[in-house]
């Protein structure tokens, strides 16, 4: 169940279970609807396979990802919508997006 | 753990049986069938315990862990009033309806229980004879259906009288049962796809 908390504590994965509700969808498309990079993405898609909130099949050279939540999951889904888990701007994700991520520069502040 | 619980269970129901043969062996032949039911639940277990060592499969383990669990509520579902009864063969309890309301409750929480797995039990894409979004929705739909359609029973036999409760669960069953078939019949329907779409 913990595994189940920390995926939906992060708005970005709340938003990808939101878009996986309407029908399922390749990591490409679900990646348009992001500004993050798509290794962020990949680990964002690894935290909800990992906590069996997503399913990932192959289907050619693409990866079909959809949505297996129980009815107890999905409610949490809503609760965590409702009252904003993780919605705190400091605190946006945890996954660290590795290609976004501008390293300092000597001499910069 | 779910495969020894549902053992004790078992045992213990068969026990409780007796017990009760022996408190009312007026009763007679009436103990045998819940006799016999938990020799078919154990039957059960034993058998597809042997059948998952055979072939070390992990469906298979999963199948196990299925009827383990179906064991585990049917054994409830019987063990429970039976209990009572014996209780009440000794005067410790007076309630002659407990019996049906915890059977009641626990027939709802078994309906929570299967409505909530019920989306996560998708098959696979390539396997499925309709749209996957379809398919999906239908059984988030179902879901929620069964989950609402079991709290409002237990919920029912919980708060009210043995005559409502029966009638209330009664017409919240059977208005799940329909509203999942109309669902299925609008999965199995064709649906046009929208213009401009190929």
């Amino acid at each position: 169940m913990n595994k189940v908390f920390k995926a939906l504590s992060d708005p970005s994965r709340r938003r990808v279970l939101q878009l996986l509700r309407e029908r399922p969808m390749s990591a490409g498309e679900l990646s348009d609807h992001f500004e993050v990079s798509k290794p962020t993405m990949s680990a964002h898609f690894a935290v909800l396979q990992e906590a069996g909130l997503i399913e990932a099949e192959k289907s050619g050279r693409t990866i079909i990802y959809r949505l297996v939540m129980s009815v107890l999951e999905e409610a949490l889904l809503g609760f965590a919508q409702t009252f904003g888990w993780g919605l705190d701007p400091g605190r946006r994700s945890r996954v660290p997006d590795r290609k976004g991520v501008k390293r300092p520069v000597r001499g910069e502040a | 753990m779910i495969y020894r619980a549902a053992l004790a269970l078992t045992a213990a129901g068969t026990v409780l049986v007796a017990a009760n043969w022996y408190a009312k062996p007026e009763a007679g032949l009436a103990w045998t069938a819940p006799l016999a039911m938990f020799a078919v639940m154990f039957a059960a277990l034993r058998l597809s315990r042997r059948a998952v060592r055979s072939t070390a499969d992990g469906t298979a383990l999963r199948g196990l862990d299925w009827i383990a669990t179906g064991v585990v509520f049917g054994a409830l579902m019987m063990g429970i009033p039976l209990a009572l009864t014996l209780a009440r063969s000794y005067g410790v309890v007076d309630d002659p309806d407990l019996g049906r309301r915890s059977t009641g409750v626990l027939t709802g929480a078994f309906l929570v229980m299967l409505g909530n797995i019920m989306p996560k039990t998708l098959p696979s894409l390539s396997s499925m004879q309709c749209n996957g979004a379809r398919q999906q929705a239908f059984q988030r739909f179902a879901g929620w259906t069964w989950v609402l359609c079991g709290l409002g029973s237990a919920i029912g036999w919980l708060a009210l009288s043995i005559d409502s409760a029966e009638i209330a669960t009664t017409v919240l069953v059977v208005a799940a049962m329909v509203v999942t078939i109309v669902q299925v019949l609008r999965l199995r329907r064709p649906r046009n796809p929208a213009p401009g779409l190929s």
